[in-house]
């Protein structure tokens, strides 16, 4: 089910166009990944959705409601977690989250359980009375997070929330976004670090110079860019004739689409759907190829990534 | 909007910079500035002796017995009899003199020369000359028989006699008022044009702006917040100032209470005119309201009251909000704080309706 549907987005600032005509549905429950290159128009296109700006032309829709017209019940369903940490120093933990709560309304026992809640899942129920200033960077970034997701919102929009924090934080957050989305929440999710959105993300949306450049599940995005996956195999060196027997017997496999020798590694790229390679193995052993060591080079979301939106730096 | 109020007073009292630019700077400045220039800034005019020449010539006999007494009997007046009229009036001309009266049927005419301190103090004496001769015409017209029992030891009475005003004043006393204004016009202002800048910087505003709040309510939440501390360090000032320094305001609690009500008010406008300056100009706000502020309040008197521009100073707002609180605790006199507190709230509503509505246009934060 749809829960955010965003047909035809347009927003220019001047004769700038930061995001041109940009659609994607985001489905009910799920992670969806929004990455592109820097400039490419996520931030825009998160604060249109957020309510923070305003589209120049396009329709959004969350959770069967026109932003343009319930823009205050839209409002009440979204958690926002910026990219910069926006909470109070001189507040401690629990006060920030209590008091960004109570903008949505929360009040009293409701209100205290609901910001303790968060701070537990932000791994912060011990710290409540610190304040942020002599908080740690992943500390902070978890409060960042609390803070958003206190009043149970139904859509959490997170920007790079995981931004300049260690390998622990960054652990702790990744499996407290997947206990949001078990917890029934809808996700958007942006970030610069490919592993991230390929370890949470159900879906993801690629999109560059304002524009959505491709749009699906990893494996679709994969297979946007290549339809094969490398695998090297180490053995000995062989001579010429040996080398030209193993690669007329390896290209004839199924799945096999090229083979080539280089110095003592047999390189075959074999097709991308292709979850076993042992007939390939079989071969070698039946040429009496000794198999020293097997690598699998499969592209990953960094390759997508490069590939779709291209190695110019920004 | 209950929630911002109270956020913003736990994060103005949690800020040791807002706690010692709000609190404990003014009250320090009122012991410095209290104490240490009180010896710089002189209070009394020392008029000296006052010589004139005057002529009761054109008066029956009994008004100019008295009027010779009159000025005989007062201490600081040198005073020597000349009919003739031209020349007394060219000694006035030159300097000579003070002053020449003349004492006719019914009336006196003072022929001042170019000493204004001395010219003040005549028209003083004179005034409450004429007001005992009414006086005595009265009873006369009345009962005349009341005269009849005046004794001699009756008229050697002294009918004025000092006494203390109540009150032991010092410069404190004048300073605590000028740093309870100072605050107003400096830090009260600062403190509006920064309370969304502040949001901004701390990223905080993106959370505020897209809660379901609206912008009016998070506007007024945010201006109704900061009133409390500003009130708050109005309330320290007098306070820490009379019970720490020993300044005096009022000598009534009633004119304390409204004394407080007008720093209120004036707070409240500017904290009002501090936010629409903080959404007019993009830069600092400190670094452009902070030496204007200064500016206007060292041109107002507020540093020293040494300092004073007739038809400049008088008509600073620092020095109007001074002048009315002055009236009130020097001479209980309330009209102009309570000019002062209709024109604060009119201000207020002014420009807190223009800043709401420029906040709620913003269409980017």
């Amino acid at each position: 089910m749809i829960f955010a549907s965003i047909n035809n987005l347009v927003k220019n600032y001047g004769n700038n166009c930061a995001v041109d005509n940009l659609s994607f549905n985001v489905n009910e429950g799920e992670i969806f990944g929004l990455i592109g290159p820097n400039g490419a128009g996520k931030s825009t296109t998160i604060n249109i959705i957020t309510t923070l700006d305003e589209m120049t032309s396009g329709s959004i829709t969350i959770n069967g409601m026109d932003i343009a017209k319930n823009r205050s019940e839209i409002r009440r369903i979204i958690g926002c977690v910026p990219q910069e940490i926006a909470v109070y120093p001189y507040l401690t933990a629990k006060e920030n989250v209590e008091f960004f709560a109570s903008l949505y309304g929360l009040k009293g026992e409701e209100l205290h359980k609901n910001a303790m809640k968060a701070l537990e899942f932000a791994g912060l129920a011990d710290k409540a009375d610190m304040k942020p200033k002599k908080m740690s960077g992943g500390m902070k970034r978890r409060l960042n997070i609390a803070c958003g997701i206190a009043h149970r919102p139904k859509l959490i929009v997170m920007d790079e929330p995981t931004v300049g924090v260690d390998a622990q934080s960054r652990e702790h957050i990744m499996s407290s976004i997947k206990k949001l989305r078990s917890s029934g929440a809808t996700i958007i999710y942006t970030s610069h670090y490919m592993h991230e959105v390929e370890e949470i993300c159900d879906r993801v949306a690629i999109i560059d110079k304002g524009r959505l450049v491709a749009e699906g599940t990893e494996q679709e995005l994969i297979t946007m860019i290549t339809d094969s996956c490398t695998v090297c195999i180490t053995t000995k060196q062989f001579d010429s004739s040996t080398r030209s027997t193993v690669i007329n017997s390896l290209s004839n496999l199924p799945d096999v689409n090229r083979v080539s020798f280089e110095d003592n590694c047999i390189s075959v790229d074999i097709s991308i759907n292709c979850n076993d390679i042992s007939h390939v193995i079989s071969e070698l052993v039946r040429l009496e190829i000794p198999v020293l060591e097997v690598n699998t080079e499969k592209p990953d979301m960094d390759s997508v990534f490069l590939s779709l939106t291209g190695h110019e730096i920004r | 909007m209950l929630s911002i109020i109270i956020k913003e007073i736990k994060e103005f009292y949690r800020s040791p910079v807002n706690l010692f630019m709000a609190i404990l700077f003014p009250v320090l400045l009122i012991f410095f500035l209290g104490t240490m220039l009180q010896n710089l800034d002189v209070s009394d005019w020392e008029i000296g002796e006052i010589n004139v020449q005057y002529s009761t010539a054109q008066a029956n006999e009994i008004s100019a017995t008295a009027f010779d007494q009159f000025l005989s009997g007062i201490e600081m007046v040198k005073s020597e009899k000349n009919d003739n009229k031209s020349e007394a009036l060219s000694l006035t001309d030159k300097g000579e003199i003070k002053a020449f009266i003349e004492l006719n049927n019914g009336e006196i005419v003072l022929h001042t020369g170019d000493d204004g301190v001395a010219n003040r103090a005549l028209v003083s004496l004179l005034n409450s000359y004429i007001e005992l001769s009414d006086t005595y015409t009265k009873i006369a017209v009345t009962d005349p028989s009341l005269l009849a029992n005046i004794t001699a030891e009756d008229t050697d009475k002294s009918y004025v006699e000092q006494d203390g005003l109540g009150l032991n004043r010092s410069m404190l006393d004048y300073y605590g008022v000028c740093m309870a204004v100072m605050m107003i016009f400096m830090s009260h202002i600062i403190m509006g044009c920064e309370t969304f800048k502040e949001e901004q910087k701390m990223y905080t505003m993106a959370r505020l702006v897209t809660s379901p709040l609206g912008k009016m309510k998070l506007f007024f939440g945010k201006m109704l917040g900061l009133l409390p501390s500003a009130v708050f360090s109005n309330l320290t000032i007098m306070v820490l100032s009379a019970y720490v320094f020993g300044a005096h305001y009022c000598d009534n609690f009633g004119g304390n209470l409204l004394l407080f009500i007008m720093l209120t008010c004036c707070s409240m406008a500017a904290i009002a005119i501090g936010i629409l300056i903080g959404f007019i100009i993009k830069v600092p706000a400190v670094g452009i309201v902070m030496p204007f502020a200064w500016a206007m309040l060292f041109f107002s008197g507020s540093f020293s009251k040494e300092v004073f521009f007739e038809g400049f100073s008088n008509n600073l707002p620092p020095y109007l909000v001074q002048q009315a609180a002055f009236n009130l605790t020097l001479y209980n006199d309330a009209s102009k704080a309570i000019i002062v507190i209709c024109v604060a709230l009119v201000v207020t509503f002014i420009t807190a309706g223009a800043g709401a509505a420029i906040f709620s246009k913003k269409r980017t934060v």
